[in-house]
C-alpha cells in the first residue's frame, strides 16, 4: 500500500486534487481511499488530504501521518513538520518553479503548477491560478506514468464545462515535471519535533474555555495574498459586512483593513461593487 | 452535476453512496436539513431529483420538523428518506421515539459526529448510540460500499417489520472518504426492493378520518410498546434473511448481524463496531491468536450470534467509540450482559472519542491490557485508551 499526503490552503483545490487522483488510480485498476483532514472549512486555512492506494481492498480507517508521497499544492514551501511526515525513500512534489534548496532521504520533484494554471486560464472565481490539476499531471508522471488518460477521464467526469482547460493544464504538468538533482549548497531540513499535521497537544483543561485572549490569534499570518484598497474605494462598507474575520472597519468615511487578522481570503474583493477598489496583492515572504 | 446514476465500479464518498442508494431504492419523499458532515448527502440528492415530479424533496426548518415530515409522508404510503448528524439527531430525539412507536418504516442515515460541548465536527458514535433505546433498528457501517448496501437492505427490513432503520456511518472516516463502490443496476435493485405496501389501517386516508396515536388506556399503551419489542425481535430474522438474499442477489458479502475474522479458536476476541472493526483487520497480519468481530447490527442486539462466535474465547476485549458516563460503554455493557461459556473476562475500552485516531497501536494497547492486566478485569467501568499509545 502507498500512502500520500496533500497539503495546501482552503480554496486551492487540495481535497479535489486528492479525489481526482483517487479516481485516476481506480481507473488504473487500484483500490483507493481519499479523504480530507477536516477542520472548520474556511478559505485560506491549512488543509490536508490523504490518499491510499493498493492492489487489494484497503482497510485502514485512520489518517495518514507518515507518507510515501507528499504533494504541496500551495506555493509556499512545506514546514519541517510536514516534511518530517515523508518516509525515507519517499517523494516530495512541490508546486514551484524554482529549486527547493534542501536535501533529505527523499526525492524532490517540482512542477510550476500555478504558472501553468495562469497561462491556461485555470482560475478560481476570484481569478487566482488553480495549480492543483497541473500538479496532478506531475503526480501521474511520477507515480503511474501510463495513467495520463485516466487522469483526463477523471477530470472530464468531475469538472464538466471546466474540464477542457484543466485537461490541458494536467498534460502540461505531466510534461513539465522535473525531479530535482542535488547541488552543492543544498541543506538538510531541520527535523521538527512534535506532531506533524494537527496542532500541538496541550495539557488538558478542566473546562472547554480558551485560555488565551482570542485577539492573540493572528489569522493574518495565514495570508498568501492580501487585499489592498485603492483610491476608487467609496467606503460603502460592504466588504466589512462580508469579512469573515471582522478585519475591515470604516473609520471617518474610509475603510481600514487590519492585516493582523486579514487571512487573505479575497471575499472582500469579490463582494466589492466598485471596480478596482480592492486589488489582491501577493504577500512577500 | 449529472442526474444519472453511476454504474459499476466507481469512486465516491459514503455520502454520495448514500444518495445513490436512496435514488436506487426509489424514495419518494426526502426531508432535509443540513448539518456537517451529513450535508453532502442531501445536496447530492437535491441534484439527483431536481425537476422530477415523482419525488418530493422538502427543505424543513429543523431536524425535528424533518422527522415530522418523513413520518407524515410515510403514513401517506410513500417511501421516505432523511439524514442527519449529531446535534440534528439529538434535536429530533422525541420524534425518534414517535417513529418507532407509530411503526413508521423510515430509513435515515446518521453520519456520526461527536456531540457538543465543546464543538467537534469529528466522528464518534455517541450521537446515535445515545439513541439506542428509541426503538430504531441501528446498522453501523465500515465502508462506503456497506453504506450503500445497508440502505438498500434497510428499506426491505423497515418495510417488513414496520420499524424505522438508522444507518450509521462515521463522519469523515466514511462520509468524506472517496473509495471504490460497486453500484448495482436499477433493475437489480427494483427486483430486490418491492413496492412499499403499508397496512391499510395504518395509512392516512382523507376519506376515512381516524385518530392516530390518541390517548389509550394504560394496558393498551403497554401493549403498543410490547409490539415494538416484538417487531424488534422479528427484525433479527428479517435482517439475516434480507442480508443473505442481498448477498446472493448482488453477488456480495452478506451484511447481517456481525462480521468475524481471524482465528475462530483464539483465546482472545476483539469486538468492535464501525470503522474500528475494519482497521482491526490489520491486527490479524501479525496476531494469529486473535478473533475479531465487528458488530453491524447494534439494535436489535445480536446476542445469539455474538454468544455463538465468542463461545470459545477466554478473554473478550470490547472496544467502544462512544462516551459512557458512569458505567460501561454501550457495546461493552451489552457484550458483558451475554452469558459467554468460556469467557473469564470481558474488558471494555473506550477510544476514538471526538475523532481521536484509532490505529492498530490503539487496539494493541487495549488487547495487551485485556490479556495481561488484572486491573482491567471485572472492573466497574471501561478503561480509556490513552492518546498516542
Amino acid at each position: 500500500m502507498k500512502e500520500m499526503l496533500f497539503v495546501g490552503r482552503g480554496g486551492q483545490g487540495v481535497v479535489l486534487a486528492s479525489q481526482l487522483l483517487a479516481d485516476t488510480l481506480a481507473r488504473a485498476g487500484y483500490w483507493v481511499q481519499s479523504f480530507p483532514e477536516f477542520k472548520a472549512e474556511r478559505r485560506g486555512a491549512p488543509i490536508s488530504a490523504f490518499l491510499r492506494w493498493d492492489e487489494a481492498p484497503i482497510h485502514r480507517r485512520y489518517k495518514v501521518r507518515e507518507c510515501d508521497v507528499l504533494v504541496v499544492i500551495s506555493a509556499s514551501p512545506p514546514s519541517p513538520e510536514i516534511i518530517g511526515c515523508v518516509r525515507p525513500g519517499g517523494l516530495i512534489l512541490l508546486n514551484r518553479e524554482t529549486r527547493f534548496p534542501h536535501v533529505g532521504p527523499y526525492e524532490i520533484a517540482r512542477v510550476p503548477g500555478s504558472f501553468i494554471a495562469r497561462r491556461n486560464s485555470v482560475l478560481s472565481s476570484e481569478g487566482r491560478p488553480m495549480g492543483n490539476v497541473a500538479v496532478l499531471g506531475a503526480c501521474v508522471r511520477l507515480l503511474v506514468p501510463d495513467g495520463l488518460e485516466f487522469l483526463e477521464q477523471a477530470i472530464v467526469s468531475r469538472m464538466g464545462t471546466r474540464a477542457e482547460a484543466n485537461v490541458v493544464a494536467a498534460r502540461e504538468g505531466y510534461e513539465r515535471c522535473t525531479v530535482q538533482r542535488r547541488v552543492a549548497g543544498d541543506t538538510a531540513v531541520e527535523p521538527a519535533t512534535g506532531p506533524a499535521v494537527s496542532g500541538r497537544r496541550q495539557s488538558h483543561a478542566r473546562f472547554p474555555v480558551s485560555r488565551t485572549d482570542s485577539l492573540l490569534n493572528h489569522t493574518g499570518s495565514w495570508s498568501e495574498d492580501r487585499p489592498v484598497l485603492t483610491g476608487e474605494c467609496t467606503a460603502c462598507a460592504l466588504c466589512a459586512l462580508f469579512c469573515p474575520e471582522g478585519a475591515i472597519a470604516r473609520t471617518d468615511h474610509a475603510m481600514v483593513i487590519d492585516y493582523l487578522y486579514c487571512k487573505g481570503c479575497g471575499i472582500c474583493e469579490v463582494v466589492c461593487p466598485v471596480r478596482d477598489a480592492i486589488t489582491m496583492e501577493e504577500v512577500s515572504a | 452535476m449529472s442526474q444519472s446514476l453511476p454504474r459499476g465500479r466507481t469512486v465516491m464518498t459514503a455520502n454520495e453512496a448514500a444518495a445513490y442508494a436512496v435514488v436506487l431504492a426509489r424514495a419518494q419523499a426526502i426531508g432535509c436539513y443540513p448539518i456537517t458532515p451529513q450535508t453532502l448527502i442531501v445536496e447530492r440528492l437535491a441534484e439527483l431529483v431536481a425537476g422530477r415530479d415523482d419525488v418530493e424533496y422538502a427543505n424543513l426548518d429543523s431536524e425535528h420538523s424533518m422527522l415530522g415530515y418523513v413520518i407524515a409522508a410515510s403514513r401517506v404510503g410513500v417511501r421516505t428518506f432523511t439524514a442527519t448528524s449529531s446535534q440534528g439527531l439529538l434535536y429530533a430525539h422525541e420524534q425518534l421515539h414517535r417513529a418507532s412507536r407509530e411503526r413508521v418504516p423510515l430509513v435515515m442515515v446518521n453520519v456520526n459526529r461527536s456531540v457538543f460541548a465543546p464543538w467537534s465536527l469529528e466522528p464518534d458514535l455517541s450521537d446515535s448510540m445515545s439513541q439506542r433505546d428509541t426503538g430504531w433498528i441501528q446498522l453501523y457501517c465500515s465502508s462506503a460500499q456497506e453504506v450503500m448496501d445497508s440502505i438498500l437492505c434497510a428499506y426491505r427490513i423497515a418495510e417488513t417489520v414496520l420499524l424505522p432503520v438508522m444507518v450509521c456511518a462515521e463522519g469523515f472516516l466514511l462520509s468524506h472518504t472517496s473509495e471504490v463502490v460497486d453500484v448495482p443496476d436499477q433493475a437489480a435493485v427494483d427486483a430486490f426492493i418491492p413496492e412499499f405496501r403499508p397496512p391499510k389501517e395504518w395509512v392516512l386516508d382523507p376519506d376515512v378520518p381516524r385518530a392516530f396515536s390518541g390517548l389509550p388506556e394504560p394496558k393498551e399503551y403497554a401493549a403498543f410498546q410490547r409490539n415494538v419489542a416484538d417487531a424488534m425481535d422479528e427484525a433479527r430474522n428479517v435482517i439475516e434473511t434480507v442480508g443473505s438474499e442481498f448477498g446472493s442477489h448482488f453477488g456480495r458479502t452478506k451484511i447481517g448481524a456481525l462480521e468475524s475474522g481471524g482465528n475462530p479458536e483464539a483465546d482472545t476476541a476483539l469486538v468492535s463496531i464501525g470503522t474500528i472493526g475494519d482497521s482491526a483487520r490489520e491486527l490479524l497480519d501479525d496476531d494469529g491468536e486473535l478473533l475479531i468481530v465487528r458488530v453491524h447490527t447494534y439494535r436489535p442486539f445480536p446476542a445469539a450470534e455474538l454468544s455463538s462466535v465468542l463461545s470459545r474465547a477466554g478473554s473478550v476485549c470490547v472496544v467502544d467509540r462512544a462516551s459512557a458516563f458512569g458505567s460501561f460503554g454501550p457495546l461493552g455493557g451489552d457484550v458483558r450482559s451475554l452469558r459467554l461459556e468460556h469467557a473469564s473476562a470481558v474488558t471494555n475500552f473506550i477510544c476514538g472519542i471526538g475523532g481521536t485516531e484509532v490505529t492498530p497501536a490503539t487496539l494493541r494497547w487495549a488487547l495487551h491490557q485485556a490479556r495481561s492486566s488484572s486491573a482491567a478485569r471485572g472492573g466497574l467501568g471501561p478503561m480509556y485508551v490513552p492518546e498516542g499509545v
